[in-house]
């Protein structure tokens, strides 16, 4: 594949993520970024972590760099990872759908690692105070996984013929 | 299996909350809200008040009128202070909610009231916060 073909394709991939992001935004914690995550990443491999970085950096000058960004700069590069992780073993798209589900459910307990900078208790009370959310995160990301993983998945190989 | 492994994960998480979370002092508080518009304009109040979250202590307000859109998980989300409206899908902005120097964990329905707390309401754009109030 060219060099220009691919930075043509991971900039629609990167709008296509951001698009999702801005999307659902008035929904709380109702998201496809870990669903558009997760297939990337089983469709494309390693190439999914440039795209994300490209991603969070959009996603800091939309949102302002706050301290909520420095944990993006880690949550979904693990998200990826694991999908990663869960290719190479040939894994189920329901796999998927739990590893999203229980992505979900650690979503607050990941960001609030940067609020250590400020306690213990800061982090502590940060992670608590957002559980109910991260419960709606996690059953959410089941059901958007399991009803759209394997079209997404699907689409993603069709219009990516010579990936891989 | 799996069904049963998320069921419990989010029984385990609940419960975390539900024994940790923090709970609103009973009886008499002394608080203060101030409410800082867009161009750095500022009002204050203050209330004493036996109510347990932010949201009744600033219906007790005089002279603070406030509303948004409301769900029955999230509680009250302002939108708009004082005919000032800051809504993220229109305006680009939103109401910020501080105690003292922090952005609160909780929106207003849910806010627990100690005494002697002072509260800030910011209108922020997107791109605007830092990280500090």
């Amino acid at each position: 594949m060219s060099a220009a073909r691919r930075i043509a394709e991971d900039g629609l991939l990167v709008a296509l993520l951001f698009a999702a992001q801005v999307g659902l935004a008035f929904l709380p914690n109702v998201e496809l970024v870990s669903l558009l995550v997760m297939a990337y990443a089983r469709q494309l491999g390693r190439r999914v972590f440039s795209i994300l970085m490209v991603f969070i950096l959009l996603e800091g000058l939309l949102y302002g760099f706050g301290i909520w960004w420095v944990s993006y700069l880690y949550v979904w590069p693990i998200l990826a990872g694991l999908s990663i992780l869960l290719r190479k073993a040939g894994a189920s798209p329901f796999a998927y759908g739990v590893l999203s589900c229980f992505f979900g459910f650690s979503f607050g307990f990941l960001c609030a690692l940067p609020y250590l900078a400020g306690g213990p208790a800061a982090a502590f009370s940060w992670w608590i105070a957002g559980i109910p959310f991260d419960v709606v995160h996690g059953i959410s990301n089941l059901v958007l996984a399991l009803a759209l993983f394997c079209p997404v998945c699907r689409v993603l190989q069709q219009i990516g013929s010579g990936w891989q | 299996m799996a069904a049963a492994a998320v069921v419990l994960a989010a029984a385990i998480l609940l419960l975390f909350y539900f024994a940790f979370r923090p709970s609103a002092q009973a009886g008499a508080k002394h608080i203060s809200l101030e409410v800082v518009d867009a161009s750095g304009g500022s009002a204050f109040w203050e209330a004493d008040t036996d109510a347990s979250y932010l949201e009744q202590a600033m219906e007790e307000m005089d002279g603070l009128s406030f509303s948004g859109s409301r769900t029955e998980a999230f509680g009250l989300m302002v939108l708009t202070i004082n005919d000032i409206t800051a809504d993220p899908q229109t305006d680009g902005a939103y109401w910020a909610l501080y105690l003292e120097d922090t952005p609160c964990s909780y929106g207003v329905s849910s806010q627990p009231l100690e005494d002697g707390q002072n509260y800030r309401f910011v209108y922020e754009r997107f791109g605007d916060w830092d990280g500090e109030s």
